[in-house]
């Protein structure tokens, strides 16, 4: 692993809640004289203490594309400030060789009066760049922006998106050793927001570091190699993001994103009929929940028949984020499996073809039942949650299109398009 | 807390972003102003003939030897306004810059001391209008009269140490922004603007001493209009500016780090 560019040590913030930072000079001479009758009587100003971070420790080598994850509150954009140097640790400490360049907020120092050419000088000068730099990479990042035709036009009269594509464009062509993304690109378009993740990857396969912030998963998987989870302002996990990406949609604790062994777990769902044994995703790479939505996956689940009274049926539920059954399959259409299986032990294969499902976030449940008459045996809900992604290379069923796409599918289906009018001309050509 | 090399090393590598907000302030303020650079010299042309009408014609207040006193009192207000915008224009300019410093680092001693530079580009063009104003009036040029610009920049420098004091207490004590105003606006009554310090009695000198702009608001004159120099007084408030200006910026180095959390 090449030398850390970034060390953080045991780092913390804590915030005072309530008492805001500012406070008036009455109060504070008011206080300090109060203060030796407080101490006498025994009374404490109550203060509410809030730790944001807590104790957190990485280290990220040069060239590393990392993406940082977590719940609302976690911790991400105070670890983002600190990395940034706009605030201070309370404890710890933050180690950076390199100049540092952080998109923290949309056009953050654009002056809304100022044009869109006095904002890229401005904004370049402070992140830190001299007006040579800026000059030598002006062309670049107005060709980057799309704003050329807008250059003189004062920046509060531009659109959201123009105005985050500049405020990218000027962050992301400083060549910074480590350049710091908050969330800001779900401001642009999908187009533009493919272009941001490709100037990403540009930079960060030309050798320096990104860190990113974002809630799309699918963002981070495509950019990042690793990814740190925060939880409650500690580091919950740390590694390939798959992996982390897998404990972040999963949560529960002991159990693997893709794999849930109930023998080891103990308790195993049982009625007096059939015991779930285990659970698990089998996708295109192993131990990740993330699937590529070209390639078909698999759920496999191991049950014991404890006796043969009635037919038993393994079933697949699948919830997309808003909480709607996209589709349950079972494998009650097969005739065999209609009649009682004898007691034993039985594994089932369920295979999810690729260019089937659409992008996104899904839960599962997991159920044995017996259709007729109607008996449910088992039901583990939201057993995993698992992401299917994708990689818009063209031969998915969106083509190059980048954009938002719904659906609750997304298959490729058989398509011809044959020319009506280039027959006669082929034809008389043929015959030339 | 002390200052580091690494101090000073950050604050050189951000040398142009200072020049660059500085002009940011005075292209802002003019864009959509319809007079747009006039103001500047507007400005103090009207508090000049306010105040000759007002000292001068009614109150029958004189200025120094045989200068007119347009002049005398466009002097005192081109350099007493350098400090008094200066000042007032630092003290608020952290808070105004509450969207930087919560989203971006850069050496914040910055955005007070651009605010300074921003007084001192006004302060020039009022200086081009005092020139106009002195060749109208046939006021002779001393040889001296370039030491008014070494005298303008104590003036500058006592701003800025102040300025850095009172922008970092801002954001601690909010009644900096009440009570500052209200301090400029008396200070301007201690210092001889639009009176000559001549007419302050021998026994009210000594507090007239106290304050470092009377000796740069008399220094700055005396070297235009070619009087003695107070060299000694200038002295004084110069290592004053100079001695509360470090305190000031070892403090404010040591505040900044908390500074995106109390805004």
């Amino acid at each position: 692993m090449a030398p850390p560019i970034i060390q953080a040590r045991g780092l913390g913030k804590r915030y005072v809640l309530g008492t805001g930072g500012s406070r008036t000079l009455r109060e504070t001479i008011v206080s300090g004289f109060a203060a030796p009758f407080r101490y006498l009587s025994g009374q404490r100003a109550p203060q509410e203490i809030f730790w944001a971070l807590k104790d957190v420790v990485f280290d990220i080598a040069a060239g590393e594309a990392v993406g940082i994850i977590g719940r609302n509150g976690a911790g991400k954009s105070t670890l983002l400030k600190i990395l940034s140097r706009i605030t201070t640790p309370t404890t710890g400490e933050v180690r950076m060789y390199g100049k540092v360049a952080s998109l923290l907020e949309v056009g953050t120092g654009f002056h809304p009066e100022l044009s869109g050419r006095e904002n890229i000088f401005l904004n370049g000068a402070i992140m830190g760049m001299t007006r040579a730099e800026v000059r030598a990479r002006f062309d670049e990042i107005v060709a980057f922006a799309e704003v050329d035709r807008f250059l003189d036009t004062p920046v509060k009269r531009y659109s959201s998106g123009m105005y985050v594509r500049l405020a990218f464009a000027v962050a992301a062509h400083l060549q910074p050793e480590i350049l710091v993304v908050d969330e800001v690109l779900a401001v642009g378009d999908a187009s533009f927001q493919r272009k941001c993740l490709g100037k990403m990857q540009t930079v960060a396969s030309g050798g320096r570091t990104v860190l990113f912030v974002s809630h799309n998963m699918a963002a981070i998987t495509r950019l990042c190699s690793r990814a740190i989870l925060l939880s409650n302002g500690q580091v919950a996990a740390d590694g390939p993001v798959a992996k982390v990406a897998g404990i972040y949609a999963g949560g529960a604790e002991g159990v693997s994103p893709t794999e849930v062994d109930f023998r080891k777990i103990g308790k195993p769902p049982a009625s007096e009929h059939v015991r779930l044994l285990a659970a698990r995703l089998i996708g295109d790479q192993p131990g990740s929940p993330i699937v590529d939505i070209r390639r078909p996956f698999s759920f496999q689940l191991e049950f014991e028949v404890l006796d043969d009274r009635y037919p038993l049926h393994p079933n697949v539920h699948i919830f997309n984020e808003e909480g709607s059954c996209v589709f349950i399959t079972s494998d009650g259409f097969v005739r065999e499996y209609q009649q009682p299986k004898s007691p034993g032990l039985y594994r089932s294969t369920v295979t999810i073809p690729g260019n089937f499902m659409a992008e996104g976030l899904f839960s599962l449940d997991l159920a044995i039942s017996t259709l007729d008459p109607a008996i449910i045996h088992v039901h583990e809900r939201g057993l995993f949650t698992f992401s299917i992604n994708d990689p818009a290379e063209g031969d998915s069923a969106r083509g190059l299109y980048a954009g938002p796409m719904g659906g609750a599918v997304r298959p490729i289906l058989p398509w011809k398009t044959e020319a009506l009018d280039a027959g006669f001309s082929l034809r008389g050509q043929g015959e030339a | 807390m002390a200052l580091s090399w690494q101090d000073i090393r950050d604050i050189w590598d951000y040398r142009e972003l200072l020049w660059i907000l500085a002009l940011r302030d005075v292209r802002v303020r003019y864009k959509q102003a319809s007079l747009g650079i006039a103001w500047a010299l507007l400005q103090p042309l009207v508090q000049m003939v306010v105040f000759t009408v007002l000292f001068n014609r009614l109150a029958g207040m004189g200025s120094d030897g045989a200068i007119p006193y347009p002049v005398f009192c466009l002097a005192g207000l081109t350099v007493w306004g350098l400090f008094a915008s200066g000042l007032s224009n630092a003290s608020e300019s952290l808070l105004n810059s509450a969207n930087l410093v919560t989203k971006v680092y850069f050496p914040r001693v910055l955005i007070p001391l651009a605010t300074i530079l921003t007084a001192v580009i006004d302060c020039l063009l009022s200086g081009v209008l005092l020139a106009g104003m002195m060749i109208l009036m046939h006021v002779p040029l001393h040889a001296t009269a370039f030491l008014a610009l070494p005298i303008a920049v104590i003036a500058a420098l006592c701003a800025a140490s102040l300025g850095l004091w009172a922008s970092a207490l801002n954001l601690q004590y909010r009644d900096v922004r009440y009570a500052l105003p209200f301090f400029i606006q008396i200070l301007v009554y201690l210092t001889p603007v639009f009176y000559s310090a001549s007419v302050v009695p021998d026994r009210y000198r000594p507090f007239l001493a106290l304050n470092p702009m009377v000796a740069v608001v008399n220094g700055f004159r005396a070297a235009l209009f070619g009087l003695p120099i107070p060299y000694g007084a200038l002295g004084l408030s110069l290592a004053f500016s100079l001695l509360v200006g470090l305190f000031g910026f070892i403090r404010f180095r040591h505040l900044e780090q908390t500074f995106a959390d109390r805004i």
